[in-house]
C-alpha cells in the first residue's frame, strides 16, 4: 500500500469517524434535552391524582424519547394480570396486545419482569419490541411496550438508560396513585363510617332531646304542683292559724260576750230608770254604745270560734246583699249601687255567715272612702270551666263584686290582706277580711281583689251556686194569744245574765223566772201550764255548755205547747239557728248583748203580736 | 505524552500508575466492543462480529448469559442472543468483568492468593449486583463490573511496591489493623485511590470506575453515590461472610450515610444473600475459567 493511498484511507476513516461522532453528539444533545424535560415530567406526574393522567404523561415523556411508532403501558392487576391500560396511538391497541401475547408465550415478557432495564427483541415486520417493566422495589406496577423501526441498529445505551429513569419515576408515581387510591377508598369507607356513626348519634341526640324536652314538661308540670302544693300549703297555714285563732279567740268571746251583755243590760237598765235630761244619762248612753262596739267585735270573734262548716241552705242571695248594703252604708257618707241581674242564681249558704262577710267588706268599703262616695255591690252568674283562673272547680257560680273608689291596697298589704289581725287601720281588729276569707273558703268559693292605690279597690267573691232552684217561702209561725204582762221564762246558765233579764222584765211589768238549762226550763213550763199559769213568752238561751241548749228545749217545750212563744237568745248572731229561728219552732230572736230596750221590744212584740 | 514531561515522585499514586499501566491493560477486544457498542450506526451483528473474534470471550460471555446469575428460562445460545437477551451495556459490562480477571498476571503469590482474590472480588460483585437487583437498578451488570474490579488497586500495588505492600499485609493482620488505614499512613492513598485511577486510565466509564475509587468512602462519590454504596456494602457483606480474601484482616466500618442512601430493610439482606449464595461458584468459576 502506497503512502497515498494509506493517507486516503486514513482520511476516510477520519471521516468517518468525524460522521460517527457528530451523529453521536447530536443523539447525546437529543437526550440531554429530553433529561432537562424530565423535572417538567416529574412534576406532571405529582399534579396527576389519576392513574389515567400518569399513563398519559408517561407515554408522552417516552415518545419525546424514541421515535415509537406504538406504545402502550399494561397495568398489574390485583389477579397480577396485566391489561392495557393506555397506547399511543389508540388505533394501535390490537396490535400491541398481539405483541404482548407473543413476548409472554416467548417467555420474554416474565424476563422483563425480573430485569428492570429495556428488553428488546425483533418484531416479525423488521422493527423491534422493546419492553420495559414499571416497578419500585415493592411492587411491580405494570410493563411498558413500544415498537420501534429498525431492529437492525442496536439502540443508544444512555438513551436506554434515560427509559428507565422515566418508568422508574412512573412506576413511583403509580404507587403512589395506588396507594392514594387506597387511601381515598379508605378514606371514603371511613367517612361512611364516621356518616354512619353520626347518624347514630344524632338518633340518640334526638332521643336525648325527646327525653329531655319531656323531663323538661314534666319539670315544669313538677314545678307548677310544688308551687300549687305551696299554695296549697299556705292555704292550709292559714286555715289552721285561723281555725286555731278561732277557738282561741271563741273561748274568749264566749265569755267575753256574756260580760257584755250583763254590761249593756245594766247599762240600759240603768239608764231607763234615769231621766233623760239627767247628766248621767249621757254618761251611761256613751257607755251602753262603747259597749255595743266592743260586742261587735266579739261577734266576729265568734265567727271564728264557730269554726267547722257552715250550715247551709239554699238561699236566695239578692235580698240578702240589698239589706247587708243598706244595712252597713246606712248614715253614712258611702252611697251604694246595687246591680243584681233578676236571675241571680240562688246557692247554698250558710245566710249568717254570708251576710257577715258581705258587712265586713262593705264597712271596709265605706272605711275606704273617709270623704264618702259610691260602693258599687254587682252579682252575676257564672259558669266557670275547668281552667279558670279563680283555681275553682269546673261549675255554676254567683260572683258577687264590691268595688270602691278609696285609697286603695299597697302591693304588699295585698299578699297579707286576709291575714288575723292584719289591719292598716288605727281601731281595725284585723279579724274583717280574715273572717270573709274564711267564711267564703268554707262555702267552696274564693275572694279575690284587685286593687289600685288612690283609685280604689275591688272585691270579687265566687261562690258556688244551684242554679234553678228556688228556696220555699219560710212559713211564718203565727204564735198563740200571749198576754201583755204576763209571765216571762228565762233560762240563761249565767246568773248575772238571768238577774239582770229579770231586772229589766220586773222592772217592765213581767212576771219573771228563771232557770239555769234547757231541762228546767221544760219542767218549769210543765209544771206551769200544769198549774194553770203559763209562761207567755220563754227567752232561751242556744248554748249551754254542759246541759240542755235552747234548741232542744224549745223542741220539747212545742212538743208540751205547740203555741209555745219562745225567743232564742245567743251570742252567735250568725248561728244558723238564730239566724232562721223559725225553722226551729221559735217565734223571735235575740243576740246577746242586749240591751234592755231590745229585749223589751222584742217581747212586747211578740206578745202583742199574739193579741 | 504529557505525563512523560515530568516524572511523578516515586511511590507515588501517579508514579504507580504510569509503572503498570503498560503492564495491565484490558485486552484490545474491550475497546472495540467500546466503539461498536457506542457507534450510533452499529447493530447486534457488528458487536456480535466483533466479540466473535475473542473466542475465549465470547465462550465465557455464553456461559455466563446462561449461568445461575441471570436465569434466564432458555438457552441464550449466541452473542447476538445475549446482547438481545440482556442487553449491549450489559454485556459490554460483562466482558469488562470477564476480562479483567485475564489481565492480573504475574502477581506475586507470596503477597496475594490470587484464587481468594477474585472469590472475594466476584463474591462482591455478584453481591452488590444483587443488591441493584432488589433495588430494581437498570444496569445491574455495571455494578457487577465494579464489584469485581473493587480492590484491583492492591493488585497493583503488590504487583508495583511489593515490599510495602507485603509490609503493610503483615502488619495488618499482626495488628488486626484495617488495610486501607495502612495505606493511607503509609502512602498516602488507598487501593481504592488506584483502583479507580487505574480505570480512568483504561477509560473505563465513571459509573464504574468512581464506585470503585470510592468503595471505602461511597460519601465522596460525587456522581454515582448509590453504586458506591453497592460496592461499599458488598465488599462489607463478603467480607463478614468471609467470602474470598483479599487480604484485609478487619471488616471495613459500615458508612451509616450509604446504608440509609441504599435504603434496603435489613432483613432483605438475608434473602438477598440467600439469592447470592447459588450463583458465586459457577459464576467464579465462568469468570475465572482454568485460571489458577
Amino acid at each position: 500500500m502506497n503512502p497515498v493511498s494509506r493517507i486516503m484511507e486514513r482520511a476516510a476513516f477520519l471521516e468517518e469517524r468525524v460522521t460517527y461522532l457528530e451523529e453521536a453528539n447530536r443523539n447525546y444533545v437529543t437526550l440531554l434535552d429530553v433529561l432537562a424535560s424530565t423535572s417538567e415530567f416529574q412534576a406532571d406526574l405529582n399534579r396527576e391524582k389519576s392513574m389515567e393522567g400518569i399513563y398519559r404523561a408517561t407515554l408522552a415523556q417516552l415518545g419525546r424519547l424514541f421515535p415509537f411508532r406504538e406504545m402502550g403501558l399494561l397495568v398489574n392487576s390485583a389477579d397480577n394480570s396485566f391489561n392495557l391500560a393506555e397506547c399511543e396511538p389508540p388505533s394501535c391497541r390490537d396490535d400491541l396486545l398481539e405483541d404482548v401475547d407473543k413476548a409472554i408465550m416467548d417467555g420474554i415478557f416474565a424476563w422483563a419482569l425480573n430485569r428492570s432495564q429495556a428488553i428488546t427483541v425483533p418484531a416479525p415486520d423488521g422493527g423491534c419490541i422493546l419492553l420495559h417493566v414499571i416497578a419500585t422495589q415493592n411492587r411491580i406496577s405494570g410493563m411498558f411496550i413500544g415498537r420501534l423501526c429498525g431492529a437492525e441498529k442496536i439502540i443508544d445505551a444512555p438513551a436506554l438508560n434515560a427509559l428507565s429513569n422515566i418508568l422508574h419515576s412512573s412506576a413511583y408515581a403509580m404507587e403512589s396513585g395506588i396507594l392514594y387510591s387506597m387511601l381515598r377508598e379508605h378514606l371514603h369507607t371511613l367517612e361512611e363510617k364516621v356518616q354512619e356513626r353520626t347518624a347514630e348519634l344524632k338518633a340518640a341526640r334526638d332521643m336525648a332531646e325527646a327525653g329531655a324536652l319531656e323531663l323538661k314538661i314534666s319539670n315544669e308540670q313538677l314545678c307548677r304542683e310544688i308551687v300549687e302544693r305551696k299554695r296549697a300549703e299556705d292555704e292550709l297555714i292559714k286555715a289552721q292559724k285561723l281555725e286555731s285563732l278561732g277557738v282561741f279567740a271563741g273561748g274568749i268571746a264566749h265569755d267575753f260576750n256574756n260580760i257584755l251583755t250583763s254590761i249593756l243590760a245594766n247599762l240600759s237598765f240603768a239608764r231607763m230608770q234615769l231621766s233623760p235630761s239627767h247628766t248621767i244619762s249621757k254618761r251611761l248612753e256613751e257607755c251602753e254604745k262603747a259597749t255595743v262596739r266592743a260586742s261587735e267585735l266579739t261577734r266576729q270573734l265568734l265567727t271564728f270560734a264557730r269554726g267547722g262548716e257552715p250550715v247551709k241552705k239554699l238561699i236566695d242571695p239578692a235580698p240578702l246583699i240589698r239589706e247587708a248594703a243598706s244595712f252597713v252604708l246606712r248614715g253614712s257618707t258611702v252611697r251604694s249601687i246595687v246591680d243584681l241581674p233578676a236571675d241571680l242564681w240562688c246557692l247554698e249558704a250558710d245566710a249568717g255567715q254570708l251576710s257577715q262577710s258581705l258587712h265586713n267588706l262593705l264597712i271596709n268599703a265605706a272605711q275606704a272612702m273617709a270623704n264618702g262616695g259610691e260602693v258599687t255591690v254587682r252579682g252575676a252568674n257564672e259558669s266557670l270551666d275547668a281552667d279558670n283562673p279563680h283555681r275553682l272547680p269546673l261549675g255554676d257560680y254567683i260572683r258577687i263584686t264590691i268595688e270602691d273608689h278609696g285609697c286603695g291596697i299597697s302591693r304588699e298589704n295585698l299578699a297579707r290582706i286576709f291575714d288575723p289581725y292584719f289591719t292598716t287601720k288605727s281601731q281595725g281588729s284585723g279579724l274583717g277580711l280574715a273572717s270573709v276569707y274564711s267564711i267564703v273558703k268554707r262555702h267552696g268559693g274564693t275572694v279575690g281583689i284587685s286593687s289600685t292605690l288612690g283609685v280604689g279597690s275591688s272585691f270579687d267573691i265566687h261562690l258556688p251556686a244551684s242554679p234553678g232552684k228556688r228556696p220555699e217561702g219560710a212559713a211564718v209561725k203565727v204564735t198563740a194569744e200571749l198576754h201583755a204582762g204576763g209571765r216571762i221564762l228565762i233560762m240563761d246558765d249565767e246568773d248575772f245574765i238571768r238577774a239582770i233579764a229579770t231586772e229589766i222584765l220586773q222592772y217592765k211589768g213581767y212576771e219573771v223566772a228563771s232557770c239555769a238549762d234547757g231541762r228546767e226550763a221544760v219542767d218549769l213550763y210543765r209544771s206551769a201550764r200544769q198549774c194553770n199559769v203559763p209562761y207567755a213568752a220563754v227567752i232561751l238561751d242556744l248554748t249551754i255548755p254542759g246541759g240542755m241548749g235552747g234548741k232542744e228545749a224549745a223542741a220539747l217545750i212545742l212538743e208540751l205547747d205547740p203555741d209555745a212563744v219562745l225567743i232564742v237568745s245567743s251570742g252567735y248572731s250568725n248561728d244558723t239557728v238564730i239566724a232562721n229561728y223559725q225553722n226551729y219552732g221559735f217565734s223571735g230572736s235575740i243576740s246577746k248583748p242586749f240591751d234592755a230596750d231590745t229585749l223589751a221590744r222584742e217581747l212586747e212584740r211578740l206578745i202583742a203580736g199574739k193579741l | 505524552m504529557a505525563t512523560t514531561d515530568t516524572t511523578p515522585r516515586e511511590n507515588s499514586l501517579e508514579w504507580l500508575i504510569n509503572k503498570t499501566e503498560s503492564v495491565y491493560t484490558l485486552p484490545i477486544i474491550y475497546d472495540r466492543l467500546t466503539e461498536v457498542i457506542n457507534h450510533p450506526r452499529s447493530s447486534i451483528e457488528d458487536i456480535t462480529e466483533v466479540i466473535s473474534k475473542d473466542q475465549g470471550l465470547t465462550a465465557r460471555l455464553l456461559k455466563l448469559a446462561n449461568s445461575p446469575l441471570f436465569g434466564y428460562f432458555s438457552k441464550i445460545d449466541s452473542i447476538g442472543k445475549a446482547a438481545t437477551i440482556i442487553g449491549t451495556q450489559q454485556l459490554q459490562a460483562m466482558a469488562l468483568a470477564v476480562s479483567v480477571t485475564e489481565v492480573f498476571t504475574g502477581i506475586p503469590e507470596n503477597l496475594v492468593n490470587m484464587k481468594t482474590f477474585w472469590q472475594h472480588s466476584i463474591a462482591c460483585g455478584i453481591t452488590a449486583r444483587a443488591l441493584a437487583i432488589y433495588r430494581r437498578e437498570a444496569n445491574v451488570e455495571r455494578v457487577f463490573a465494579a464489584g469485581i474490579l473493587h480492590d484491583v488497586g492492591r493488585l497493583v500495588m503488590c504487583a508495583a511496591i511489593p515490599d510495602i505492600f507485603g509490609e503493610l499485609l503483615v502488619a495488618g493482620r499482626e495488628e488486626k489493623a484495617l488495610l486501607i488505614s495502612l495505606e493511607k499512613e503509609r502512602l498516602g492513598f488507598s487501593h481504592a485511590d488506584v483502583g479507580g485511577r487505574l480505570l480512568e486510565k483504561w477509560r473505563i466509564p465513571e459509573s464504574i470506575a468512581e464506585p470503585v475509587a470510592c468503595h471505602h468512602s461511597p460519601d465522596a462519590a460525587r456522581k454515582f453515590p448509590l453504586e458506591a454504596a453497592f460496592i461499599h456494602l458488598a465488599d462489607i457483606i463478603c467480607k463478614s461472610l468471609g467470602l474470598g480474601f483479599s487480604g484485609e484482616w478487619v471488616v471495613p466500618p459500615l458508612e451509616l450515610s450509604a446504608w440509609e442512601r441504599l435504603d434496603i430493610p435489613a432483613n432483605a439482606l438475608a434473602e438477598i444473600i440467600k439469592h447470592v449464595e447459588p450463583q458465586l461458584s459457577e459464576t467464579t468459576a465462568i469468570l475465572r475459567g482454568s485460571a489458577p
